[in-house]
């Protein structure tokens, strides 16, 4: 497996590309990478133990945060499993709710990822275009949520919040907005040569290795793989809204751009689609404290492709097991892969194609509080800055 | 639902597939009761056409482990259960089927102390160089108190105060 190349060199545990802990060790020969490792583990916070210890409605807010980009995703896959062996009959409005937050998601998440690309091949004008148009959205999610990020719209047995005619023609409005800047990234911004020939045959992984190795997401669909939960395996309100799965042959960082810019317009039709279609009715139904004994594989399409929990209940009003396997941790075995070949400098993009997310990735030991744990406002940390310089 | 698995699995491989459920048409769950699982996996993912990996879940119910191969194929998902004794507690490698099933059996490995024979890279992927050997936090019996007093400088001692 190990290939040896001259020169051994670290990188991290600050990442390359993002702004989360990993280590890398990349052996090179010369300006090329012979081999990648990958270490995770820097970002573990015990959540899946964690959830053994609470009930599942704190659990629900504990999987939540498991990631900032996307916790709707996980607060949703959690939320169907549970309902699914609750045996609970979730009310279709909020089905469509769950779908529209869930899409406005996936394109705050492309529209980020989307920026951090163009960043990490200097192309700056493109991070500042993405990045400006993705606050569109971001106060799209607020109006519909209530939050910029953590929505917690989620409730077992349906949402929290629901959408008002109003809230739904402003949603449209900004939806429309962000498909004109799109279809300009899309016609104008991807055209850019020296965008091109950063993006173009780099990080290739064929077709047939990325299904050996179990890639998933836009990863996956880059190299003409069609998985896709939304599809496949249906759950919220997809099986009733009419939806292309974006893929491309490209095999290559391009490829994967393409996909993502591709989903975003999908996305921006599911969402009209959804709002025009929204069902009448109630917004949630109660649910009960105790789960019947039983296991479920849920699974659900996020931003970075699919995520798999796995519950087990034992009858009580706490989980036996909660199993969480992020999309990033599916997509480590074939960044290793694409890395191997490619130019030093070409790193930085290969690793942000596949939209790494580690604070998912990683999952379990951290202990809280490596420093005793204080509370302290703007002024007292001031102060305490200060001071700690002084003395040095 | 999916009776026709069912009875594919049953002819193939008789008397060892146990508690055969299938709550929806996209859901199946079975255990193993004994046999080789990795001849089940394969014509699982080779023959029946459920193709993608998409993880390993360890399960610690205080008496047993239980390793649970979720695939996904045919817009079906499916849950293998494999007992594991936990006495002893060992499973043979799938990476010769799934070369991608490594980073699940790594993580296995080191949450839940299963160890993994003839695994191709078995170093600790996520927990950190300095957790003691022989403590692996997804166990039921395990608990934070058992890390040693000098784990990380003190680190418990520190976080208690």
């Amino acid at each position: 497996m190990h290939h040896t190349g001259d020169i051994t060199f670290p990188v991290g545990p600050q990442h390359p590309a993002l702004k989360e802990p990993e280590f890398f060790s990349f052996d090179v020969d010369g300006e090329k990478v012979v081999s990648a490792d990958i270490r995770l583990g820097y970002s573990h916070r015990g959540i899946e133990k964690g959830c053994e210890e609470r009930t599942y409605i704190q659990a629900l807010y504990l999987v939540e945060r498991i990631c900032g980009i996307c916790s709707h995703s996980h607060a949703t896959v959690f939320c169907q499993g549970v309902e699914e062996l609750m045996g609970l009959e979730v009310p279709k409005r909020s089905l469509y709710i769950r779908t529209i937050v869930g899409e406005l998601e996936r394109i705050h998440s492309h529209l980020l990822w989307f920026g951090v690309a163009a960043h990490e091949v200097g192309y700056d004008t493109m991070f500042m275009y993405s990045w400006r148009d993705r606050e569109i959205v971001m106060d799209l999610l607020e109006l519909a949520t209530g939050n910029r990020v953590n929505y917690s719209i989620n409730t077992i047995g349906g949402v929290r919040r629901d959408l008002t005619k109003d809230q739904g023609q402003i949603l449209k409005e900004g939806i429309g907005e962000i498909e004109k800047k799109v279809l300009y990234y899309m016609n104008v911004g991807i055209q850019e040569k020296t965008f091109m020939m950063r993006v173009k045959d780099v990080g290739v992984i064929s077709k047939e290795v990325t299904e050996k190795l179990a890639a998933c997401g836009p990863t996956a669909r880059g190299s003409g793989v069609p998985l896709d939960a939304r599809r496949d395996d249906p759950y919220a309100a997809y099986g009733e809204i009419p939806f292309e799965v974006v893929t491309s042959d490209k095999c290559d960082v391009l490829g994967r751009t393409l996909v993502r810019i591709g989903e975003v317009l999908e996305s921006c039709k599911i969402i009209k689609y959804a709002i025009d279609n929204l069902p009448e009715g109630p917004i949630a139904v109660k649910a009960p404290r105790k789960v019947p004994e039983g296991e479920v594989f849920a699974r659900y399409e996020t931003p970075r492709g699919e995520l798999v929990h796995y519950i087990k209940s034992n009858g009580t009003e706490k989980p036996e097991r909660v199993k969480v396997r992020a999309p990033s941790l599916g997509n480590v075995m074939p960044v290793k892969y694409m890395l191997e070949g490619y130019n030093i400098a070409d790193i930085p993009i290969i690793l942000a194609a596949i939209d790494p997310c580690f604070s998912c990735a990683d999952r379990m030991v951290r202990i809280e509080g490596t420093r005793n744990n204080r509370e302290m406002n703007w002024q007292q940390l001031r102060a305490y800055g200060i001071n700690w310089y002084k003395n040095k | 639902m999916n009776e026709d698995i069912q009875a594919k699995l049953g002819t193939k491989f008789p008397g060892i597939i146990a508690e055969f459920k299938s709550p929806r048409k996209a859901r199946i769950y079975f255990r193993l009761n004994g046999g080789q699982f990795k001849d089940v996996l394969a014509y699982l993912m080779k023959d029946l056409g459920y193709s993608h990996l998409s993880t390993i879940t360890a399960i610690d119910n205080g008496t047993a482990f239980e390793a649970v191969y979720n695939l996904f194929g045919k817009n079906t998902g499916v849950s293998m259960g494999v007992k594991i004794d936990r006495g002893d507690p060992h499973i043979e490698t799938i990476t010769d089927i799934v070369p991608g099933a490594l980073v699940y059996e790594r993580e296995i490995q080191e949450m839940m102390g299963i160890k993994v024979d003839n695994i191709p890279d078995g170093r600790r992927l996520i927990i950190p160089e300095n957790w003691p050997q022989d403590q692996y936090p997804l166990r039921k019996d395990w608990n934070i108190s058992m890390l040693p007093e000098s784990f990380n400088d003190g680190l418990l001692r520190k976080w208690r105060e």
